[in-house]
Order: structure tokens, then sequence, then C-alpha cells
């Protein structure tokens, strides 16, 4: 049995629900769960006055369903088990967390697994701005863990982040790789301005440009110097590991070949873009 | 026992316990990766000599590879963790690095009993190469001047079989060969065993000791048709010559199917006789009868 929460009374004031992850919920009765503290504004509050909780089939820890957008730090920090968020999720989704499933089915909002150390946040939608992201004044984003987004997501994907992978099957924002340490971030659509600026390792690939249409072509910053043009077979890995997750890039494992830079120049140049060419 | 108006006598193989590795070899081409097979499982026929016994397990298609590329699957076998961790990481960087376009994979699961292959190559790129994580395994990659050179950090081991083997007696030289080869189709490709020496037929069988104080082994006598008349002889009246199939697995149960297969396989025309090598069960544990390993598949 899965632990069912249904949104019955959507705040435009956003809830705080830290306890809304798979290590607060399990072992605890409706009753339990109904009482458990989320902070509404400034106030304090109790889970049952905004969710319907109850029981119901299933293998998943919990099930979160209704727009959750206003509701913040779903699994956050969560260890373990699978939490489904059937609708969207607000910000902090997954953010900090060390293993176990996350699976939006809508979109997710700003910072979702921001920090995280480990486990894996499946978007169904779009994502929102620092995806795998530090927070503001955090030398270190992402430590390891696989974020993947069947939509967009918008600016500084994966900032500083130093180990995991994002993969995203639209388009970014703009500064994707911003200050990233290393970990890898496959795009299927093209990125935004400024892509791995100031990178200081890693890998941002690029899956979106379209031969002959100059208005789909990756623009770099100069600080990104051309290598060469090759087929690097850890890519097709990746590409292959994708798919057990059932996220398919635009592009099948082992067909074509990438341009690759180095960069960012104005850090040690140790990082890389790959940008695919059919 | 008959089998196909073929004696199989009633003796036994006597394998012996070895540490193996498996390593999954792709390339960007079905010839480069037959290339590299052949110069990464050269020279490691019999570890009386050679560091390792190696050979191909079987080609593998790019569905199977972890970059979607045609591969094969090479086992290597060496008599203890540390002398396996040598061979492979020597094999892999003169005879896989080198070649042109190929990545090389671990193909068993990686427990405290491992081997670092690209954790020791990686030294190669000088400071330029690139670790990879994905899944919990880690890859590196070497810069090289085709592009890069990727390579699994760590390669897990197992306790595997070796010395799996039988004779097979025949009227001529030819008849022999022909049968060895039948034998050699019918275990080729089985998956978790290799034959390792040329062609997987073996032509120098050996006892162990020699006359010669240094010489651990020494040619197999009582099998040489030319030694009838001054060595005490194995051959039955006809035989004009022997072929050995000797096969490594990662367990004694494959290896007992490889050596049913074989066998069945190499019974036909001008064949006097299947018998086995073993050293009256001194060398090792394993002990695989030929009567019992047939058996289960009748006369």
């Amino acid at each position: 049995m899965s632990i069912l929460l249904r949104l019955r009374n959507a705040s435009p004031i956003p809830i705080e629900a830290e306890c809304l992850s798979p290590d607060r919920l399990e072992g605890l009765a409706v009753k339990e769960i109904e009482r458990l503290e989320v902070d509404h504004g400034n106030e304090r509050a109790r889970v049952a006055d905004f969710f319907e909780v109850g029981l119901r089939d299933g293998n998943e820890a919990a099930v979160i369903e209704g727009d959750c957008s206003r509701v913040k730090h779903i699994g956050a920090g969560m260890t373990r088990g699978l939490l489904v968020v059937d609708g969207n999720a607000g910000m902090h989704a997954g953010a900090e967390m060390s293993g176990g499933r996350l699976e939006v089915r809508g979109n997710a909002g700003d910072w979702t697994g921001a920090e995280m150390r480990a486990g894996r946040i499946h978007i169904r939608g779009d994502a929102g701005h620092l995806l795998g992201g530090a927070y503001r004044g955090s030398r270190t984003g992402m430590r390891g863990g696989v974020i993947l987004v069947e939509g967009s997501a918008r600016n500084e994907v994966g900032c500083s982040m130093r180990r995991g992978l994002i993969a995203v099957r639209g388009q970014v924002g703009d500064f994707p790789g911003v200050s990233m340490h290393a970990g890898n971030i496959l795009v299927g659509g093209l990125p935004g301005v400024r892509a791995g600026a100031g990178m200081r390792r890693g890998s941002l690939i690029f899956f979106g440009e379209t031969p002959g249409d100059s208005q789909r072509q990756v623009e770099l910053l100069p600080t990104f110097s051309y290598d060469c043009t090759y087929r690097p077979p850890f890519v097709s890995l990746y590409l292959k590991k994708l798919q057990s997750w059932k996220l398919s890039l635009p592009v099948p494992a082992g067909e074509g070949r990438y341009r690759r830079y180095s960069g960012d120049l104005v850090e040690s140049g140790k990082g890389e873009i790959l940008v695919w060419q059919a | 026992m008959i089998l196909n108006e073929v004696e199989i006598e009633d003796t036994f193989a006597e394998a012996f316990p070895m540490t193996a590795a498996r390593c999954v070899v792709t390339a960007e081409t079905e010839p480069w990766v037959r290339t590299v097979a052949q110069v990464a499982t050269g020279y490691a026929t019999s570890v009386i000599s050679c560091d390792a016994e190696a050979g191909i397990e079987r080609m593998v298609a790019p569905e199977e590879t972890p970059d979607g590329r045609p591969g094969v699957s090479l086992l290597f076998f060496a008599f203890n963790r540390d002398a396996l961790q040598k061979a492979v990481m020597n094999r892999v960087g003169q005879c896989v690095m080198t070649c042109p376009t190929t990545a090389c994979y671990n193909g068993l699961p990686v427990t405290e009993k491992h081997i670092q292959i690209g954790g020791q190559l990686r030294f190669f790129g000088d400071g330029y190469q690139i670790s990879k994580w994905l899944s919990g395994r880690r890859y590196w990659r070497i810069p090289v001047m085709d592009g890069e050179f990727t390579c699994e950090d760590k390669f897990g081991t197992q306790k595997g079989v070796a010395g799996g083997n039988f004779l097979i007696l025949g009227e001529s030289q030819a008849a022999a060969l022909k049968a060895s080869e039948a034998a050699v189709a019918a275990i080729s490709g089985r998956g978790d065993v290799i034959l390792p020496f040329p062609g997987g037929v073996v032509r120098s069988g050996s006892k162990v000791g020699s006359r010669y104080r240094k010489l651990r082994a020494s040619t197999n006598d009582a099998f040489c048709p030319t030694l009838r008349g001054l060595a005490k002889s194995a051959l039955p009246e006809g035989t004009n010559a022997v072929y050995e199939i000797v096969i490594d697995g990662l367990a004694q149960g494959p290896v007992e199917e490889a050596m049913r297969a074989g066998i069945r396989a190499s019974c036909g025309p001008g064949i006097l006789r299947i018998s086995a090598g073993n050293y009256g069960g001194k060398l090792g544990p394993h002990l695989i009868r030929l009567h019992e390993i047939l058996k289960s598949e009748g006369r």
C-alpha cells in the first residue's frame, strides 16, 4: 500500500512541507501524517489543513496528487523509497536528497535537486531555474545522483555542480553549467547564452543543433577553444543509460560526431563542451 | 563407453583453480574488434610460460555492449589476483589502448576482489585524463591520437577453473585435426569458457616435469605416436596423431558443458579413442570424469 496525499486546499501562500518525504512518512498511520507540521507563510499548520490523507494500492512510498506548485521542499533530504508527485511540484523538490527516487509528473520549480548527493529525480514536464544547482553562498551544487527532465529547464542548470548527471530533453536557459566543478549535463535542445561560464571541469553536451539553420546553432563564449570533431565512446554510455531510465534524447547512441571545445579558459580550461552534429 | 563408435576412456581431466577477469572490448568496426581480440589474447596459451591464459569468449553485438558498438568478450586467467592485475593491465595497455578506436569495459561484478585497470592506465594521460562516474562505475577517458581511449577503472575477478581438457586420438593427422576443428566449433561462443590455445587446439600436450631439472613441463611422451617404440605409450594400435582441447572457464559447470559438447562433436570417422590429460589427481582439485559428464547425454 502507498500513502496518498491529495491536495484539496491550494493556497496562494507557499507551503513549506519538508515532512513530505518517504523518510518522514514511512511507518506513520494516516492520523499521524495528518498531524505533521508544515509552514504556511509565517504560520504553523498541519498536513491535514491542505491534504486529504489516505491509502491506495501501489509500490510507491507515497503519492501526492494535485497542483503542488506552491508546496516547497517535497522530497527534500529524502534518502530512500519512491515518491511520486502526480502534478506540479514547488521549489526545492528533492533538494539535498541522498537516495531514493522522486518522480514529478508535471513541472518542477526552482532549485529542484539543489545540492543533492544521490538518488534520482525524474521530471515529466519542465524544470525551473538552478536545477541541481548550489544555493546562494554555497560553493557546491549537486554532488551526485541523476536528474532527468523530459521538458525544458530554465537558467543556471547545474550551477557549481561537482558530480552527477543532469539530462534535459528540451532546451535549457542561460548559463547552463555555470561554475561547474565536474559532472555531466546533457541537453537535447539548445542552450541559452554563456554556457559553461567559469566551469573548471565536467562535460556539457548539446544535441540540439540543426545543420544549415543559423538560428539553431550553439553559441559559445570566446573563452572556449575548439579542439577537434570526433566521436567519444563515453557519450554512448550515457545515452544507453538514459534509455534504460526511459529518457531518450533526440539522437541515437553511437551516431554522429561531436565538436569538442575546452574551457572555460578563464578557469583551468579542463572542462569541455561537446556539440553533436549529424 | 562407446560414442558414435568411438571409445571413451574411463579417465578424468584434472583441472585447477585460477583467478579470472572478463573484459568487454569495443571498437568502431567489427574487423578492428577481431584485431584487438586476437592481439590482446596473443601469447597467452598456458601459464607454464605465459603471464596469463586468455581467449575470446564470444563476439558481442552492439545492442549488448556498453557503448553500442561492436564488441568482444575476452576472458583472462592467472594463478592469483596480483598476477592477473599485472597481466591484464599490460595487455590492455599495450594491445587494447594502442589499437584504433577501442574502449575497454569490465564484464564481471566488482566486489572487493577486483583489479584496477583504467585506474592505472590513466597515468598515460599525463594529467589530461578525465574521470566519469555513471551508476556507481568509474570510467577513465585517456586522450590518444585518434580521440580518446575509454577504460573502466575497476574490473571484477572471480575464481575460475582452468585445465579442463580431452584428447582426440585419430587414425591420421587429418582425421584428428578434422575432429578437433569440429570440437572447437561446438565449444566456441558458448559463454563462460575459452580455448586458450591456437585455434583452440594443442598439439604439444605436456606432462609435469622433465629429465632436465630446469623444466617444469615436457612433452607428453605417452601420447606421442613417434615415441610408441621408445616410451611407455598410452596409444591404442593404429593411432597416428593426437590433439588436445584445453578449456578454461568461470566455473566447473561451464567447463564440463564445453567438454561434453566438444567430445560429442569430435567422435566421428577416423577417431579411435577420446582420453583426457591428468596427473594422477596430484595437480588440481577438479577431477572431471569423462564417463560422468557424458552420461546425461546418453550414448
